[in-house]
């Protein structure tokens, strides 16, 4: 999934706005009061776009081999349905991007699009002594790091319950109801 | 490692949508129906003091973890520092490969678990490479195949970290350039002879050391058959090592392919690893699971190309003289082949340079004189356990000066040899012409004298080849030419023997 942001024109430009911030308490959505003589550059009450009220209903499933596959990459393992049940509330919250219209614009890779990346000349410099380069590794072999062993893939263990996960998909109700529990461990 | 994203650019001449599974019953068993179809993936190790994003050496032995900088080992808060060699060489590369840079190029992130890689991601370039359309054409040949030439197509060059030299190793590093070529190449010779020749080319214009025993060129290749045109399943084999492994490990799989094919069976996507002896094997690794999550790496801008960085390169690759092989080739007069072997060889290349100085205004002497002379000196200094070639400049003169006496018909064959014999012991300080002078070694034309005389002064071996005793013959042969201090072809005075004898010629 590619994320494509829009520019945002002058907003990111100058922020120029101090909040009065008296008693500390005021949070995000609430009407926000500039200081006396303050240029005001951001629009005072909160700007709410209509761009994600039109989502369709489609909650994307989550098969097994798709759980499989993303612990896989992560090398995370879920810890029980609910955690599946938030990555696919997450996900549909992200799909909804899919819906801003895209048609004729650039994508940003950056928000200074002018920098230029800059070029160093090949001049060798001092590298790190050896004691520090190893100074925070757990194990160690010789003056070798000793890391875990790579792309050893995941025994697909007691697979989680699919009907389970996939009935906690109805809006607003995006926490499973289910206890927290400890990590999930091999019977 | 082929990205996802090129590989999607060129499904549609290769890959994988609509497998060759033949439809007919019989015709899957008929070999002439399958083409192999391959593409090259070059990692090109640039030749850079330091790494591509930090200014750590690079190329110095060292021990473990000797060469690391805070960025290497992917510290929170370290940024890449982009090294402008490695633009440079990037940029000369592209002028080589005929390939259009565009203004402006981006880097991506990479991301895969490899032990050696603390960041989790190897930065390189996808969408917006460095450099991308080119071409390279070379002569394609081998002992049995008349040499043809063919152009490849470059797809895109490719600016990366090497991702399994980060840290740990402290030998050459980091720096790499990877060339793509489209899968137009259809046998393993067409792919031996493409990475022979581009190796060439980047070691001349000191682009990369060139050394494939230690990884300076490091080569993938994609093969797969096509069905009557229709494209087949694409199997990425790695880990290839040499040139020799290039090729059986090609042919190998072509044949794998073709076998699993016959039988009516499927081919598998996936990566496969080439053995030492060019075998192939399944990595275990089905490409539909992979999946490297590129994004554009936030730490470093849009790479600008500045156009006088362009002028510079394009310059300086205009003014160096032309790669040896092509020099051979195209100034001397070599075959492709012998080109390119000669070329290969250091101490080789510097003898026919040597001796290209005499060789060349010459109009009698051809390339392919030189080549039969060398092969003769060779066996010559071998049999003297002397070592071959010669380095000194005046043995290059004068073996060209006795090749063109020879070709002149001024000297005969056996003093020829005898010449190199005398030349290549350095004991000798004389030129050709001077010992000619001065044991009046040149050749004689008329046999007919000495051989007369040394029929009267062997009478009995005379009368005995006069009723058809080879060896006789034979010893009258020799000591002919024993006394005529090898002045006359052996040639002229077995005619001469012959017809002084009575015999049938």
């Amino acid at each position: 999934m590619s994320l494509i942001l829009r520019r945002p024109g002058r907003l990111f430009n100058s922020i120029a706005v101090r909040w009065s911030n008296n008693d500390g308490r005021k949070g995000a959505g609430e009407k926000k009061t500039p200081l006396e003589g303050d240029e005001v550059l951001v629009p005072v009450e909160p700007y709410r776009s209509d761009v994600f009220e039109n989502t369709p209903e489609d909650m994307p499933q989550f098969d097994q081999k798709l759980i499989s596959q993303l612990e896989r990459l992560s090398l995370v393992r879920f810890d029980s349905e609910q955690a599946v049940a938030n990555l696919r509330q997450t996900v549909r919250i992200a799909n909804r991007l899919k819906e801003i219209d895209v048609e004729g614009v650039e994508p940003m890779h950056s928000v200074w699009e002018e920098q230029e990346c800059p070029v160093f000349e090949d001049i060798a410099e001092k590298p790190l002594p050896v004691e520090e380069v190893l100074r925070n590794a757990k194990v160690r072999y010789e003056e070798y790091f000793v890391t875990p062993p790579g792309n050893v893939p995941l025994e697909s263990n007691a697979p989680l319950d699919l009907e389970k996960i996939n009935q906690w998909d109805t809006r607003g109700q995006n926490i499973a109801p289910q206890h927290k529990k400890t990590k999930r461990t091999k019977q | 490692m082929l990205q996802t994203r090129i590989l999607r650019r060129i499904s549609a001449m290769t890959a994988s949508t609509s497998s060759a599974t033949p439809s007919t019953s019989e015709g899957h068993k008929d070999r002439s129906r399958y083409r192999p179809v391959i593409g090259l993936e070059v990692h090109v190790q640039l030749n850079t003091r330091t790494k591509l994003f930090s200014r750590t050496p690079a190329g110095l032995e060292a021990g473990p973890n000797r060469l690391v900088s805070p960025f290497d080992m992917a510290l929170p808060g370290t940024m890449p520092a982009l090294n402008k060699q490695a633009v440079m060489h990037a940029l000369k590369m592209a002028k080589l490969l005929k390939c259009t840079v565009p203004e402006k190029s981006r880097f991506d992130r990479k991301h895969y678990f490899y032990a050696d890689m603390p960041a989790g991601y190897q930065i390189t370039q996808t969408d917006m490479p460095i450099a991308r359309d080119g071409s390279f054409a070379f002569h394609v040949f081998d002992e049995h195949v008349e040499p043809y030439w063919k152009e490849v197509p470059i797809i895109q060059l490719q600016l990366e970290q090497d991702s399994g030299k980060t840290i740990h190793h402290g030998k050459k590093c980091c720096a790499l350039v990877e060339i793509v070529t489209t899968p137009c190449l259809r046998t393993a010779l067409e792919a031996t002879c493409f990475v022979q020749h581009l190796r060439l080319i980047l070691m001349h214009y000191q682009i990369c050391l060139g050394e494939l025993h230690r990884g300076h060129l490091r080569v993938d290749a994609n093969v797969s058959l096509s069905y009557d045109g229709k494209p087949g399943t694409r199997i990425e084999v790695k880990n290839i090592n040499s040139v020799r492994c290039l090729h059986t490990a090609i042919n190998y799989e072509i044949e794998r392919q073709f076998s699993l094919l016959s039988r009516g069976e499927k081919i598998v996507k996936e990566t496969r690893a080439a053995d030492p002896e060019g075998r192939t094997v399944s990595m275990r690794e089905k490409e539909d699971d992979t999946d490297y999550r590129f994004i554009p790496e936030p730490n470093l801008p849009l790479l600008k190309i500045q156009p006088e960085w362009r002028e510079m390169n394009d310059r300086w690759v205009e003014t160096q003289p032309p790669p040896r092989f092509q020099k051979f080739r195209d100034e001397f007069g070599f075959n492709p082949r012998s080109a390119l072997h000669l070329a290969e060889d250091e101490t080789l290349s510097s003898f026919i340079e040597r001796c290209a100085e005499h060789f060349v205004p010459l109009e009698n002497l051809t390339a392919n004189d030189i080549l039969v002379w060398m092969k003769e000196l060779k066996t010559t200094m071998q049999r003297s356990k002397d070592v071959y070639p010669p380095a000194s400049n005046r043995f290059a003169e004068q073996f060209v000066r006795a090749i063109d006496l020879y070709k002149k018909n001024r000297i005969t064959r056996l003093r020829m040899l005898d010449l190199l014999r005398n030349l290549s012991a350095d004991q000798e300080s004389r030129t050709v012409d001077q010992i000619l002078d001065a044991e009046d070694l040149w050749k004689i034309e008329n046999a007919d004298e000495i051989v007369s005389d040394l029929l009267k002064s062997q009478e009995k071996i005379s009368e005995k080849a006069r009723q058809g005793h080879a060896k006789s013959f034979g010893r009258l042969r020799n000591l002919a030419v024993e006394g005529s201090r090898k002045r006359i072809d052996v040639d002229q005075i077995e005619a001469s023997l012959k017809r002084l004898l009575g015999l049938k010629t």
